[in-house]
Formats: C-alpha cells, structure tokens, sequence
C-alpha cells in the first residue's frame, strides 16, 4: 500500500503572541517529526502569515500556506489554550482553505501553563477540524506547566515526553498513510 | 483523478446563495485526489474542476 512518495507532515505553531510558550514545543515537535524516515515536515508559523483579518475563504487564502495545505498528507497542530479556547488567528487561518485538508489526518498538540496541558483547547479544537473535513486522532500530546519544561533557549527539560511524542506520531503517520490511499485510489459511492 | 470526498457547504455569500442546493440548503462540493502525485482540487457539483 505503501507510496513512493514521502509523507509530508507540516507542524503548525497556532499563537502569534509575544512570549509564545507553544514555540518551544512547535520547535521540538518540528525536529522530532524531521527525524522519521520517509516524512518531510516543515514549520508554519501562523506570525508569518500574510493573511488579512477582514476577509476569509478563497480571497484570504495565503499561497503558500494553501500549497503546503494541498500537498500534506497529515497535520501536527501546537495549540495553546486562552480561557479554554484556541487562539482566534489559528481558527482564522484554518478556515482559509477547505478541500486541502479533506480527509488527512491531523493530531493536536496542546498547551498550557497550568495543569491541564490543553486538554479543553483541544477538545473545542476536535469540532473544527472536524468541519474542515480532517480526520482527528485519539492520540494528544499535552504539554502540562510549559514554562517548566523547557529551558531558555528552548532545549527539553524532561525527557518523559518523547516517549508519547512518539505514540502520538505512530498513529498520526499509520492514519496519514492510510488516508493517503484512500483519497489516491477508493472512489466515494462506489462500494456496493 | 480519483473523486474521494464530497462536502455540503452552507453559502456565506450572494453568489453561493445562488448555487444552493435546495434539497441540501447549500451546495456540494466534490472533492478529487491526484493518484500520482496526490494534488488535490475540487468543484462544485456540476460546475468545472478547479484548484
């Protein structure tokens, strides 16, 4: 079943704001994900981005994000929660493009400062990306107290993590290549 | 192209308003995937193929 083709497994880093935490973990996750065989990865920074926030659709569209949202075959997305809910920009910036992300797999990483890791970010999170025709994973990797776990120049301090980093990536790879064939060769309706 | 996925789309515009399916109250999008190269482009249900 197997292609020729590597996958291509963007990780989104979902907050513009100054001091972001999450960019430790996007970073981290970004490295992690560039090690595995037979994968390319690239890290999107929703900062970056040249979308405008008066418009949305096809005239907000970004080229270059949209190109990397038709070529990629799964999504890893770093999102931080602020009072329980995602940052606005990376909704904004999702909902710029729809047939690029139906049915590819996509797992969230969430963020927090306190306890909870991201927990509620990434269940009011699951909805949308579900809308947007992505196919979630029952694997999350919750960064609990983040400003404990890195230190300042965004190195790992427990190395606990990358053991679920690992779990979350086998099954997001497994559901990325799985997807794959199904888009590439089972045609809709056609079952009997 | 391998047509893979189709999607119900409510118009948030005037000239989506106008394409609505009034069996679905929007309109469907038909989603199709390069076998080669994985390319993905889409079109409204009896319009033409665009990416």
């Amino acid at each position: 079943m197997q292609s020729d083709r590597p996958l291509f497994v963007p990780v989104i880093l979902g907050t513009p704001r100054r001091g972001r935490m999450s960019e430790n973990a996007a970073r981290l996750l970004h490295a992690i994900v560039e090690k595995r065989r037979g994968v390319e990865t690239e890290l999107i920074d929703v900062a970056t981005l040249g979308i405008p926030v008066d418009d949305a659709g096809e005239s907000a569209k970004d080229e270059a994000f949209s190109e990397a949202m038709n070529r990629a075959d799964a999504l890893v997305i770093v999102a931080p929660e602020y009072n329980h809910g995602y940052p606005g920009l990376l909704k904004h910036v999702l909902d710029t493009n729809l047939k690029e992300y139906v049915h590819k797999a996509v797992g969230v990483v969430g963020v927090s400062a306190g306890i909870f890791g991201g927990a509620r970010v990434i269940q009011n999170l699951i909805p949308v990306l579900r809308e947007l025709g992505l196919v979630t994973i029952f694997w999350d990797v919750n960064f609990t107290t983040v400003g404990t776990r890195f230190d300042e120049s965004g190195k790992l301090l427990n190395e606990s993590f990358l053991p679920r980093i690992d779990m979350f990536l086998d099954e997001l790879l497994w559901m990325a290549e799985t997807l794959r064939y199904g888009r590439e060769h089972v045609t809709i309706g056609a079952s009997p | 192209m391998n047509h893979e996925a189709e999607k119900l789309v409510y118009p948030t515009t005037r000239e989506e308003e106008a394409a609505v399916n009034a069996a679905f109250d929007g309109f469907i999008e038909e989603i199709f995937a390069c076998p080669s190269c994985g390319w993905i482009a889409s079109r409204r249900e009896d319009a033409e193929v665009s990416d």
